[in-house]
């Protein structure tokens, strides 16, 4: 036992930050919810730091309890602390202690702004939840209360007309690959009898478990990731995100929610290793993911926009690492995109901030007005574009080295297609944000740059992204594979890489000669009516959701209606019809014999029920307080 | 040692607590606290009985799980209701809501 045995107490901490802000609403001084909000991820931090160098040293901790007992069966839950968790949690509680500090400047004049630190530290509470937890069952909850906390963040301004929609999509869209999530832990709990990774792990591994039932297991684990992760068909729900406030785009498109898809996978990899046709699954969602992406980023005129495909297209990277069957890449790939990707949403912000739009023909220019943002942003571009030595490129060339080794050609090639096409975009965008001269439309002339608070999270990232690469690196040893333990060291591949940096630059160049030098007309290929029309819209995926499932479910709805006010009441009125012909005829006999008992019966229920009206006094307490003594007689004269 | 009879108490307790306050609170919304707190009791006796009677069964886990569903609904009910109410006349003062009266 260590200090480890504590660590189920750091989600907590966020939550109780959560619970805080909620319960005291506008009663607590304005900047207590930001204060204790980065003070809860000041201690969580320091705290994944201590877990860091005890796992390190090869301490774990692995506790369960059990949550319910039913029908004999105890459904366990618990806490797992080794490597993999540590450094999720380090990633998670660092970015959320900057996007907080940014967010101070950035909400400054906000009327729901305590509100917006309680969300986040719902959100970090539960990522925390998902990183820390030893059993899906545990993992699942929290993963349900990420999707809560993504709706909340994403809604915040929901007074906008963006930004209910968007949210509401964001929670449809995930949900229905949590519905795959769901089912895959029914399979797992009928299978396997057990949540614990390691028992069924232990299952898998013996054979004890294996066949068509653990590839369904797997790929309905899939889906739940597919969906938090916002892998193809599942990524419509992130773009539309972007009507969120930017520093909470930041956390769920940079560090956490996103990265939570990867994570379940590298952590139930024992499941997808047993059948190489899960792995392929994985590789060809995480290819067509990453082209897909880069190709829909090419053609966007917002600067969020950009980095949401960007976002879909690096998670596309992760999951093709994951289909090569190197998931430490994966998470080594997830853990310097959280940072770059931060660091550029941040930066983004900062430029909206300033600017209050988010069209890149506003922009242009403001690298004299804004300095600290563009160098930044300028370093944050250039990782993710995959230049040595910042941190996208060692993490770039480690997913394309395990495609080589493991002889996935196609998903080398897309890597590489995917490199280039990423070093364009950022190129264009950057250029035209920042550099290229201010078009006719452009506001630049307004920017200002932002408050401390806001550049202070921007310079620490930007130092992030140029050094966190180096742990991966042969400089250190690849001490970052060392410490997820990963079986065969890797070994720099120069032809590999010198292409990589090779595609990287000429995207660069090629931008630069169009954006910068006008050599080529900038943006001449959004004149072809397929890019601007077909691609800029996501590949109409979004136009093919709403006529393949939104139409036709209102087009059902429109019929039954129809059926309902044609046959049903159709049928009702009939009845009523012949019902009324019945009571013409007998409303003769009626009228002639029965009137007479009639009226002298009426007349008695008349005066009975004047009687008995004074009991209903219209109040239901009354109703109620009769009936309760009603019951308490009947049990008094019937209980003996 | 908590027995089964604590149980018993401490939900019947919870049960007039709840029958007290929804027989004279003149607030909706205290009215619909109130009734979950009935729920709640009853809840509470069967995962008693669920606990100390028939622990092998999943029938008493089972029966509490779906009250506790139908307690959710009848929240998003009341609270829908009590809602549209506030609209035509005030939700403080139920007592005032005498439109049925014979």
């Amino acid at each position: 036992m260590s200090v480890l045995s504590y660590s189920w107490v750091l989600p907590l901490l966020p939550l109780a930050v959560f619970v805080f802000v909620v319960i005291t609403g506008r009663r607590t001084p304005r900047l207590l919810a930001p204060v204790l909000g980065i003070g809860s991820m000041a201690v969580v931090f320091a705290a994944s730091i201590a877990m860091l160098s005890l796992t390190a040293a090869g301490a774990r901790f692995n506790a369960t309890i059990t949550w319910l007992q039913v029908g004999g069966r105890a459904m366990e839950i618990g806490v797992l602390v080794d490597p993999l968790a540590a450094v999720m949690v380090a990633i998670v509680s660092f970015v959320s202690l900057l996007v907080q500090l940014y967010s101070i400047g950035y909400l400054h004049g906000e009327e729901r702004f305590r509100w917006f630190f309680g969300a986040i530290s719902l959100f970090t509470a539960s990522m925390l939840g998902v990183v820390l937890s030893n059993g899906w069952l545990l993992m699942y909850l929290c993963w349900e209360i990420m999707g809560l906390a993504s709706y909340l963040l994403i809604g915040f301004w929901y007074h906008k007309g963006a930004a209910p929609p968007a949210a509401m999509k964001a929670f449809m869209v995930t949900r229905a690959g949590d519905v795959g999530f769901a089912l895959g832990l029914a399979l797992i709990w009928l299978n396997a009898g057990s949540f614990l990774f390691e028992d069924v792990f232990g299952m898998v591994s013996t054979g004890a478990w294996s066949g068509p039932s653990l590839i369904a297991a797997a790929l309905l684990l899939l889906a739940g990731a597919m969906g938090k992760s916002a892998q193809f068909p599942l990524h419509v729900w992130l773009p539309d995100a972007m009507a969120g406030p930017t520093p909470g785009s930041a956390l769920i498109h940079a560090a956490t929610m996103v990265a939570a898809g990867v994570y379940l996978i590298a952590r139930s990899f024992p499941l997808f290793e047993a059948n190489p046709v899960t792995l392929t699954v994985v590789g060809v969602i995480g290819t067509i993911t990453a082209v897909m992406g880069a190709l829909i980023a090419l053609a966007q005129s917002d600067i969020k926009k950009v980095l949401a495909y960007s976002t879909i297209s690096q998670l596309g990277y992760m999951f093709m690492a994951l289909g090569t069957g190197n998931w430490i890449a994966a998470i080594f790939h997830l853990m310097t995109h959280a940072f770059f990707k931060a660091l550029l949403f941040l930066g983004a912000g900062s430029v909206i901030h300033a600017l209050h739009t988010q069209e890149l023909k506003h922009f242009g220019g403001l690298w004299r007005k804004m300095p600290w943002t563009t160098a930044t942003w300028c370093l944050g571009a250039l990782s993710l574009a995959g230049i040595p030595p910042l941190a996208g490129f060692w993490s770039k060339d480690e997913i394309l080295l395990s495609a080589l080794h493991a002889h996935q050609y196609g998903i080398l090639a897309a890597g590489i297609l995917t490199a280039a096409l990423t070093a364009f975009y950022m190129a264009r965008t950057t250029f035209l944000t920042f550099f290229a001269a201010p078009g006719p439309e452009s506001m630049s002339s307004r920017a200002h740059e932002s408050p401390w608070m806001m550049t202070v999270p921007l310079v620490v990232l930007a130092a992030l992204a140029v050094t966190v690469g180096l742990v991966g690196s042969p400089l250190t040893g690849y001490s970052f594979f060392g410490l997820l333990e990963a079986y065969e060291m890797p070994k720099l591949n120069l032809p590999l890489a010198a292409v990589a940096i090779g595609v990287a630059l000429g995207g660069i160049a090629l931008a630069w000669s169009s954006y910068i030098k006008k050599l080529i007309e900038p943006d001449g290929y959004l004149r072809f009516s397929f890019i601007s029309g077909t691609v800029a819209r996501g590949f109409l995926i979004d136009a093919l959701y709403t006529n393949a499932i939104v139409c036709p479910a209102t087009y059902i709805a429109g019929v039954l209606r129809v059926i309902d006010g044609a046959v049903i009441d159709g049928a009702v009125n009939g009845l009523g019809g012949a019902g009324l012909l019945t009571g013409k005829g007998l409303s003769v006999f009626d009228r002639k014999g029965i009137d007479g008992v009639v009226d002298g019966l009426g007349e008695g229920v008349v005066d009975a029920g004047d009687g008995v009206r004074r009991t209903q006094t219209g109040n239901v307490q009354t109703y109620l307080l009769l009936l309760v003594a009603a019951i308490l007689l009947l049990v008094v004269v019937f209980a003996r | 040692m908590l027995t089964l009879n604590h149980f018993l108490v401490l939900a019947a307790l919870l049960f007039c607590i709840g029958l007290f306050g929804v027989l004279t609170s003149r607030s909706a919304l205290r009215i619909i606290i109130c009734v979950e707190l009935l729920l709640n009791a009853v809840n509470l006796n069967l995962a008693a009985f669920a606990a100390y009677v028939a622990p092998q069964e999943a029938v008493g886990t089972s029966f509490v799980i779906f009250l506790m569903v139908i307690a959710a609904a009848e929240v998003g009910l009341g609270l829908a209701l009590v809602i549209s109410l506030n609209r035509t006349s005030s939700i403080e003062a139920i007592d005032t809501l005498n439109e049925l009266r014979g």
